[in-house]
């Protein structure tokens, strides 16, 4: 035979605000790894080549023959790590 | 037809002008420093930290780069100055180096023969460098009222317009020069004023003269190579070019 104790009040208080506070932990958690994701998404959208490109652009406001060569330069260092454009 | 003589009578007004402003500096040789104020294309507040660092460093060494013109009433060079290198260049460097030369799109050298209305000049694109032979560039240029000292000289403003073949665009040019200086000299391929320019307004930059010296004691030779391209088949390499490679970069 079991001996079931039925729960007080206080008891029930008690799991209620547990119940609470696990939900809050839940969605805060959801939230946050969602906002992880987004800013991850974020870094690979600027790849190398595009940080080079868009360097150049604000230093010669066009892509043309005359600096092809320093967006190369520019992706290969990022590439190697001696630069980040993010 | 039409087009030749008016360049040509613009020509002999220039030295017509220049041998009536002071004879006794004819065989003078000046030395000529540049400065660069380089001009961003874009604003860069939006950009990440890392981005605005490189583009600071960038236009630091565009500073920091200063240009020489030599030159006589027979002829010219032009390039950038020589500076004092303490140990090798490393990568980052050669990238800023190269950033900063976009500013003033300059020819990595170029000569001027003022008697025969030609220049030679050296062009460095992807790597490699290409002599180029051709005629003065036309300009066109509209001398106004406008004036105002730089460097104690009395400096007049001239606009006028050329054709670049990379950008495939034409590109307005707003300088002052000195009629005092009897040069019709100026930085890379502005010339053909009555006196030496000493400020041009480019969109990218503003050029303008830092020093100037007088009775200089120096050969100007002319830029040698094996193989000068005549500015038709330089702008038909331009245009090979761009559309083999432009495609995967716009």
């Amino acid at each position: 035979m079991h001996n079931f104790v039925q729960p007080t009040l206080k008891d029930k208080v008690i799991n209620f605000k547990m119940m609470k506070k696990l939900l809050i932990l839940t969605v805060l958690l959801t939230g946050f790894s969602f906002t992880s994701l987004d800013a991850n998404a974020k870094v690979k959208e600027k790849s190398c080549f595009q940080g080079a490109r868009e360097l150049v652009i604000i230093l010669d406001g066009e892509i043309n023959i005359d600096n092809v060569g320093l967006v190369n330069d520019l992706t290969a260092a990022c590439e190697n790590g001696d630069i980040t454009f993010n | 037809m039409k087009f030749f003589f008016s360049r040509k009578i613009f020509a002999l007004k220039v030295v017509v002008l220049l041998l009536f402003t002071n004879n006794s500096n004819s065989q003078t040789t000046y030395k000529v420093i540049y400065k660069v104020e380089p001009i961003l294309q874009e604003k860069i507040d939006d950009k990440s930290e890392s981005t605005k660092q490189i583009v600071k460093k960038i236009v630091e060494y565009a500073r920091n780069t200063n240009y020489v013109l030599i030159a006589n009433q027979k002829n010219s060079i032009f390039k950038k100055e020589e500076q004092l290198q303490i140990g090798n260049k490393d990568r980052l460097e050669h990238i800023y180096i190269k950033g900063s030369k976009l500013f003033t799109s300059f020819n990595e050298k170029i000569y001027t023969d003022f008697e025969n209305y030609s220049i030679i000049f050296i062009r460095n694109l992807l790597d490699r460098n290409f002599t180029v032979k051709r005629s003065f560039h036309e300009f066109n240029w509209k001398i106004n009222d406008s004036v105002k000292t730089i460097l104690g000289l009395k400096a007049r403003n001239a606009k006028g317009a050329y054709y670049d073949p990379i950008s495939d665009k034409k590109i307005e040019v707003d300088v002052w020069f000195t009629p005092s200086i009897p040069l019709s000299a100026g930085p890379d391929i502005f010339m053909g004023l009555p006196g030496l320019i000493v400020e041009i307004h480019l969109k990218k930059a503003i050029i303008s003269v830092s020093t100037i010296e007088e009775n200089i004691e120096t050969d100007i030779k002319s830029l040698k190579s094996n193989n000068v391209l005549t500015q038709e088949e330089f702008e038909n390499m331009i245009l090979k070019l761009n559309s083999k490679i432009l495609k995967d970069f716009n």
